[in-house]
């Protein structure tokens, strides 16, 4: 096993808990700012539309948590079904894949969002899972890999096969080879 | 009656003398008239009695034998006057009698030391003069200590004499840059108080007359300040990026590795995905 080596060349590695974990904790931040940000926005709009009568709404915790779950699932399934990266797995250097290799695809990335935000509990089973899969992964035939330099996502489904070669993971990842934004990752449909 | 005058010796001796020679001198006239007569007529004897080419040669003769007898004569009265003179020298002390006797100022006085220093040849006597043995031995430095040169300075219109200097002539003709090159500027410059003339100097005015802002302006249009920024920013995101990665993944391994162990797995690592 060669740590510094997250992508053997050939291969790819799925991660583990701790990264997934951590991943999830960033997305989940990343979904209690956009709440915010939501929650400031509709704030501005009433202040505007009414600066007398404005107050700051208080929407019931019932509200807030399916609002934050809505949102969650929308975020996570349209990050997954495009890049196969949210910004948590971007910033670990994870990337979620179908199990042939290619993108998700919007009914199995919407679904699995939803299965993560309603039982997050099912992540845990990476740590026992000798695969390293989550339930949602055992469920919908997905699989989280290492994917430092963000060149694992084959469009054509066809040419992703594991354990064939892969061109843009001949070597180990270096420094000058790091992550790209998500934005600059393919997005073709 | 008048008293008789004192009688000298040497005075009768001479008055004698020469009284004696008067009265021979007198009583031999009748001898010296013979003499003469004898004289010619011996003369005229010859004159008859000898043929004229015998009494040429007899005249010739005669002149030859006076002739030797005058060198003769002359060369015993040379010998007799140099030794009379000789003697004479020697026992007078001439410079005493002259110092004495002669009045050498008046004698100088009238000679024309002007016409006599006209007729010297100068050039001629200085030609002779070896200058280099005279001055070898004078002894420059006691002269020198003599000298008070602070007067002789003191005395010197040093403005005119600088007044006729041609500086730029002079200047033109130094090498300046070997000069410099042996002055120890290191030397000379730590030397120098440079505290003293930085206080004098009114910083405030000069850095008042700096258009600081303008040079700021430059400085900063040359530099990329917003690349700078954003490498090192990104530099920074990236490592942290990475360490966090890194660390995450070797979290994960060793996760495995301690669930693997527990469930008693041969191989704990994540196998590669199917």
């Amino acid at each position: 096993m060669t740590l510094s080596s997250p992508s053997p060349a050939g291969s790819i590695r799925p991660a583990g808990i701790v990264t997934r974990l951590a991943a999830a904790a960033v997305d989940v931040a990343v979904v209690a700012g956009m709440l915010l940000v939501g929650y400031a926005g509709v704030a501005g709009v009433m202040f505007f539309w009414s600066p007398y009568t404005f107050r700051w709404p208080t929407p019931s915790f019932i509200f807030s948590l399916f609002t934050a779950a809505v949102l969650a699932t929308a975020y996570l399934a349209l990050e997954w079904a495009t890049t196969g990266r949210s910004y948590g797995t971007f910033l670990l250097g994870l990337r979620v894949l179908g199990a042939d290799g290619g993108r998700l695809g919007w009914p199995r990335a919407t679904l699995r969002a939803a299965l993560c935000v309603v039982f997050p509990a099912g992540l845990l089973w990476v740590a026992i899972s000798p695969r390293r899969r989550s339930i949602q992964d055992i469920l919908l035939r997905s699989i989280v890999v290492y994917d430092w330099e963000g060149r694992i996502l084959i469009p054509d489904r066809r040419r992703a096969r594991f354990g064939a070669p892969l061109p843009a993971q001949a070597g180990p990842s270096t420094p000058s080879a790091l992550p790209q934004p998500p934005e600059e990752v393919e997005r073709d449909q | 009656m008048d008293p008789q005058p004192p009688v000298s010796g040497a005075n009768l001796l001479l008055g004698a003398a020469s009284t004696a020679w008067r009265i021979l001198w007198r009583a031999g006239g009748p001898l010296r008239r013979g003499l003469s007569a004898a004289g010619g007529i011996g003369t005229a004897l010859l004159a008859t009695a000898v043929e004229p080419d015998q009494q040429a040669a007899l005249e010739a003769h005669g002149r030859t034998v006076r002739d030797e007898a005058g060198r003769v004569v002359h060369g015993v009265l040379r010998f007799v006057i140099t030794q009379v003179v000789a003697a004479a020298l020697a026992e007078l002390d001439l410079t005493n009698l002259v110092r004495e006797n002669v009045d050498l100022n008046a004698l100088v006085a009238d000679v024309d030391l002007d016409a006599v220093v006209a007729r010297v040849d100068l050039d001629a006597a200085v030609a002779r003069v070896d200058f280099d043995a005279a001055v070898a031995n004078v002894d420059l430095d006691a002269a020198v200590a003599r000298v008070d040169i602070d007067a002789a300075v003191a005395r010197v219109d040093l403005d005119a004499a600088i007044a006729r200097v041609d500086l730029d002539a002079a200047v033109a003709r130094v090498d300046l840059d070997a000069a410099v090159k042996r002055v120890d500027l290191d030397a000379a410059v730590s030397r120098v108080n440079l505290d003293a003339p930085v206080a004098r100097v009114d910083l405030d005015a000069a850095v008042s007359r700096v258009d600081l802002s303008g040079i700021a302006r430059t400085v900063i249009d040359d530099i990329d300040l917003p690349g700078i920024i954003r490498q090192s920013t990104g530099g920074l995101a990236t490592d942290a990026v990475h360490e966090v990665r890194t660390q995450g993944m070797q979290a994960d391994d060793a996760v495995a590795h301690i669930v693997g162990r527990l469930l008693g797995r041969r191989r704990p690592d994540a196998p590669i995905a199917p």
